[in-house]
């Protein structure tokens, strides 16, 4: 149970986030629950990398001897969802920041963050 | 020279669009000439170099495969260049080109036109890269460079109707990308890879596992969310009225088609079809596709504003593609392959015709108009073709691929579902005549007698489209030829996994 707790995390994290986005009338908060559902998946990217007692994958030049056979001694994490998960991090500020200038000029029309009335102020 | 070219075609094509999208903002903001023509440029410098791969691909019916930084995959990110994918990238290079074309004219009243372009460059560029690349993730990177373009580009305009509709897209979309992400870490937890041909070599080796068809559902989702299945549709009918008439013409035209890109890239190259067979997965594809056609045609039969019918008509017209994805056999995706084509040309062409009625007259709604045929012959020409070729009606473009999609339905013994087809295509054609008669015969109302036909930047694209429709739809064969090749590439699978990795 311990030893998955960062999944069951990230399961309950992504669901935060989704329950935000469909119940919240407020685009702040919707903008939240986004950011929410991002940093479950993200958790959950990491947390498929993680080896128990690893360290990280840098290899010193003394370490190694370049062949194909050369296998490490200590156990590594994985390197590759970490970068991938920088990637998701970056692109996910990039979508944070259209979804905010977004809202904002939405209350410049309208002079309201709540949907339900945007949609009456609409008609 | 013209070799090395050939070589780094499959990356230029991308970074050619990349590269405008930069350049635009950086030189035309003085001048407008600098900002068009490299607007121009970027998708005729594409389809440039995608050109020089038809050869060698299309007839050598090879894979190019291009190795960024020659890292010798499955290590780096590679592209990988099929019939499918060319066929889909010199499609939507082509449709930007026109887009670019009509917007010159048509975008004139905004400001801020040089981040316009470049975000249209943004988003080809996103396309093609989607659409060329072999790297799992790397699919995942350009769906949101492409989203995120598309987002802003509807709401370019920012009234409130595009405010709250980029909003919805965006809102919905993420959670559609975060799907595929989740998708693709489960292969990832399971495979430990993320390039396509190897991701494809190993999930046989790994064998049965609920965590496949667990990543499978994300797919679904997050594709099916691209590409407006039902229910997940409902961002659509709101997102691409909204956005400016070139740019409607885009997102409907190519933009949702690359979640059906996706989602058949990854049941049919990555899963392959004996491994997705084993659960009702393609069956739900097929419901979902019939359900699809029918509440896209039954909404788009009772709506006012002009393209919000269109957009719902796309919603209709994606349903047919799925259909073709879930029968699964050879001739019903090279039917939905070959209806991917044609619903992308009627649609830009219908969507600028609507553009026409918004730039001249500038209402959507169609209850305001009529007899306009008299006053823009060519416009009405366009929306009869786009209409009657959506429709299926001999001898246009969309005739062919529906009648494909009919048989392959019939011949798999989905009989009930190729009989609906068959039923929302007459409702299709119904409604499409109802609105021609509304807007384009009848009385002219008082108010319109001033209105002229479209300027010629406009009519060009619009011209261009209304040939392709009525030449596809008379030599069929070769475009037919054309999606058989990217079906046996797609199908394909030990090819590619052998051309990939060698």
């Amino acid at each position: 149970m311990i030893a998955n707790l960062n999944y069951v995390m990230a399961a309950v994290i992504f669901t935060v986030g989704l329950y935000a986005v469909l119940v919240k009338r407020d685009l702040i908060k919707i903008i939240i629950g986004i950011g929410f559902m991002e940093y479950g998946v993200n958790l959950f990217w990491i947390s498929l990398g993680y080896r128990t007692g690893g360290t990280a994958p840098i290899i010193t030049p003394g370490e190694v001897s370049h062949t194909a056979s050369w296998v490490p001694q200590t156990t590594l994490v994985d390197p590759i969802p970490q970068a991938l998960v920088l990637t998701a991090i970056v692109i996910g500020l990039g979508t944070t920041v259209l979804l905010i200038a977004i809202a904002v000029r939405a209350y410049q029309r309208y002079g309201t963050f709540d949907i339900q009335k945007m949609r009456e102020l609409k008609e | 020279m013209i070799e090395g070219i050939v070589k780094q075609a499959p990356i230029l094509a991308i970074v050619i669009p990349l590269l405008m999208s930069t350049l635009i903002p950086l030189l035309g903001r003085k001048h407008t000439i600098i900002r068009n023509t490299l607007a121009f440029l970027g998708p005729l410098g594409s389809i440039a170099v995608l050109s020089l791969l038809i050869n060698p691909v299309f007839d050598g019916g090879q894979r190019i495969i291009y190795m960024l930084g020659g890292r010798i995959p499955p290590f780096g990110i590679n592209l990988v260049v099929d019939s499918l994918s060319l066929l889909l990238a010199i499609l939507a290079s082509g449709l930007t080109l026109l887009a670019v074309i009509y917007s010159y004219k048509y975008m004139k009243k905004y400001t801020g036109l040089v981040q316009y372009y470049a975000l249209v460059m943004l988003l080809m560029a996103g396309i093609l890269g989607i659409i060329l690349t072999g790297d799992l993730f790397n699919l995942f990177v350009f769906l949101e460079i492409m989203a995120i373009s598309a987002y802003a580009l509807v709401a370019f305009t920012t009234g409130k109707e595009q405010v709250e509709a980029a909003f919805k897209f965006q809102v919905l979309s993420t959670i559609g990308t975060l799907g595929v992400l989740i998708g693709i870490a489960l292969l990832y937890a399971m495979t430990g890879t993320l390039n396509m041909a190897d991701l494809a070599q190993r999930i046989p080796l790994v064998g049965q596992s609920p965590i496949f068809s667990f990543a499978l559902v994300f797919f679904l989702l997050g594709f099916g969310l691209k590409a407006a299945m039902v229910p997940l549709h409902s961002w659509l009918p709101d997102a691409h009225p909204a956005a400016p008439s070139p740019i409607s013409a885009l997102l409907s035209g190519v933009v949702i088609k690359t979640g059906v890109y996706g989602l058949a890239r990854v049941i049919f190259t990555i899963y392959g079809v004996s491994m997705v067979a084993i659960h009702p997965f393609l069956l739900a594809v097929l419901a979902l596709g019939v359900a699809t056609m029918v509440v896209g045609g039954l909404m788009a039969m009772v709506q006012v504003d002009i393209k919000r019918m269109l957009a719902f008509s796309s919603i209709s017209q994606m349903g047919y593609i799925l259909f073709g994805i879930g029968i699964a056999t050879g001739l019903a995706i090279t039917g939905a392959i070959f209806h991917v084509l044609n619903h992308a040309i009627m649609k830009a062409l219908l969507f600028m015709c609507a553009g026409v009625i918004v730039y001249r007259i500038g209402t959507r709604d169609m209850s305001k108009l009529g007899g306009l045929a008299k006053k823009m012959p060519v416009t009405a020409l366009g929306f009869l073709v786009g209409g009657l070729a959506i429709a299926g009606i001999p001898p246009f473009n969309g005739f062919w691929s529906k009648l494909m999609l009919y048989i392959a339905g019939f011949q798999s013994g989905n009989s009930l579902a190729a009989v609906v087809a068959i039923l929302m295509s007459v409702i299709t054609l119904g409604y499409f005549l109802r609105f021609f008669q509304q807007i384009f015969l009848g009385k002219l109302p008082k108010n319109l007698e001033e209105v002229k036909e479209a300027p010629l930047a406009m009519l060009l694209p619009i011209v261009i489209l209304i040939l392709l429709c009525i030449l596809i739809g008379l030599y069929p064969q070769v475009f037919m030829n054309l999606s058989q090749s990217a079906t046996n590439a797609v199908l394909d699978q030990t090819g590619y996994i052998r051309s990939v990795l060698g």
